[in-house]
C-alpha cells in the first residue's frame, strides 16, 4: 500500500458534460511542468484531483483524450503540439540527443 | 516534414493531420498497418542525422528532410486484424510496432513522445510512486490478489474505494459497492489496484513542451472555471 490519507469530502462535480478550459493557481502549473519534465513526457495529461485540503494526481497518460473537450479548447491544444512539430516552439523539455545543450 | 504514426480513425491523429493541413504543413501519415504492404521504412541513425528513406506507392520519400515525428500506436490492430486476404502481406501488428518504435527510438529527430518515454505508462503504479517522490500526494493505492486484503482496504478506507485493472490496458474505473464484495474471490485470478475513492473535482492537465491546459469538466454555458485549490 502506498498513497496519502484524503481530505474530509468535498463538494462532488455533478452533471458534467465536456472537458472545458480552466485555470491553475501558479504553484501547482509549475509543478506540474517540472514533473512533466522530469519524466520526459512534454506531451501528456495529467489527471489532478482537487480535495478540499489536497491535490491528488490519480494518474498520466502520453495522449491528451482531445475528443472529449471542447472544440476551442481542442483546437488550441492541437495547435500547440503542431507548433511544437514545426519547431515554433524551441524550449521544449526534451531529453533526445537533438536536443541537449538548447535549453 | 513531419512524420506521423497511428491511424487517421484515432482521434487525436486526426486532429492534428486536420491542423497541420490548415497550417499547410507538409507531414506524412503513416498508418503501421500499412507497413510492408506498399509502405517500407528503412533507415540508419548516428548522433546527428538520420538517412533512410520512406517507400510509398512507389514513391521514395528521403528521412534526411524529416524534422519532428509524432505517435499514437494504441489504435494499431492485433496480430490477426491484420492478416489481409488477397492482399500484399503486410507486417503483423507486433513486427510494425517494432519497426516504428526502434526508428522512434533511435533517430535524432524531435519525436513526441519517444517510446522509451511513455514506457512508464505501461504500469498503473510507478508512475503513482514518482509522482509521490515529486511531492505531490497520491491516494491510498492497494493492489492485491488476496480477497481478504481487498475487503480489508476497502474498510480500511471507509469503504470508499475505486478498483481498476493493474495491467496497461485501459479499463473502466468504478467504485467498489458492498454488492461487488462478494465477487472479492476473483482478485486471486486478476490481481486488481484499489484506490481509495478522494472526492473532489477532476481536473485533467494537458502539457504541451511549456504550455499547460487545465481543463474541468462542466456544465455547459460555464467555459471557464477558476480552480483555487491550495497545491
Amino acid at each position: 500500500m502506498f498513497g496519502a490519507e484524503t481530505s474530509e469530502p468535498y463538494s462532488l462535480t455533478a452533471s458534467c458534460n465536456g472537458w472545458h478550459a480552466a485555470a491553475l493557481p501558479d504553484g501547482l502549473a509549475k509543478r506540474s511542468l517540472d514533473l512533466a519534465e522530469s519524466l520526459n513526457l512534454p506531451f501528456m495529461e495529467l489527471s489532478l484531483l482537487l480535495g478540499k485540503r489536497q491535490t491528488f494526481i490519480l494518474a498520466i497518460s502520453e495522449l491528451p483524450e482531445l475528443a472529449r473537450c471542447e472544440a476551442g479548447l481542442r483546437d488550441r491544444i492541437t495547435d500547440a503540439l503542431a507548433e511544437t512539430l514545426l519547431g515554433h516552439e524551441a524550449d521544449i523539455p526534451l531529453k533526445s540527443s537533438a536536443r541537449k545543450g538548447r535549453r | 516534414m513531419i512524420l506521423l504514426f497511428g491511424a487517421l480513425s484515432d482521434s487525436a491523429i486526426a486532429y492534428l493531420a486536420h491542423r497541420l493541413m490548415e497550417a499547410k504543413a507538409r507531414f506524412f501519415l503513416l498508418d503501421p498497418r500499412q507497413l510492408g504492404a506498399g509502405v517500407d521504412l528503412e533507415w540508419e541513425a548516428n548522433p546527428r542525422s538520420v538517412a533512410g528513406h520512406l517507400r510509398h506507392d512507389g514513391q521514395v520519400m528521403p528521412l534526411s528532410g524529416v524534422r519532428s515525428a509524432y505517435v499514437h500506436l494504441l489504435s494499431v490492430p492485433r496480430r490477426s486484424d491484420a492478416a489481409g486476404q488477397g492482399k500484399p502481406a503486410a507486417l503483423s501488428s507486433l513486427s510494425a510496432q517494432w519497426l516504428v518504435r526502434s526508428f522512434l527510438e533511435t533517430t535524432p529527430i524531435l519525436v513526441c513522445n519517444r517510446p522509451s518515454a511513455i514506457a512508464t505508462n505501461y504500469s498503473k503504479t510507478w508512475p503513482q510512486q514518482v509522482i509521490t517522490a515529486h511531492g505531490f500526494p497520491v491516494a491510498r493505492t492497494f493492489v492485491t490478489n488476496v480477497p481478504e486484503e481487498a475487503r480489508e482496504s476497502y474498510e480500511t478506507c471507509g469503504r470508499r474505494v475505486i478498483y481498476k485493472s493493474l495491467s496497461a490496458r485501459r479499463s473502466i474505473v468504478k467504485r467498489l459497492t458492498k454488492s461487488d464484495l462478494k465477487r472479492l474471490p476473483n482478485v486471486r485470478a486478476c490481481p486488481t489496484q484499489l484506490q481509495e475513492w478522494v472526492p473532489g473535482v477532476d481536473v485533467r492537465v494537458h502539457v504541451m513542451g511549456r504550455r499547460l491546459f487545465p481543463t474541468v469538466q462542466a456544465e455547459l454555458g460555464q467555459p471557464c472555471i477558476r480552480v483555487d485549490a491550495d497545491p
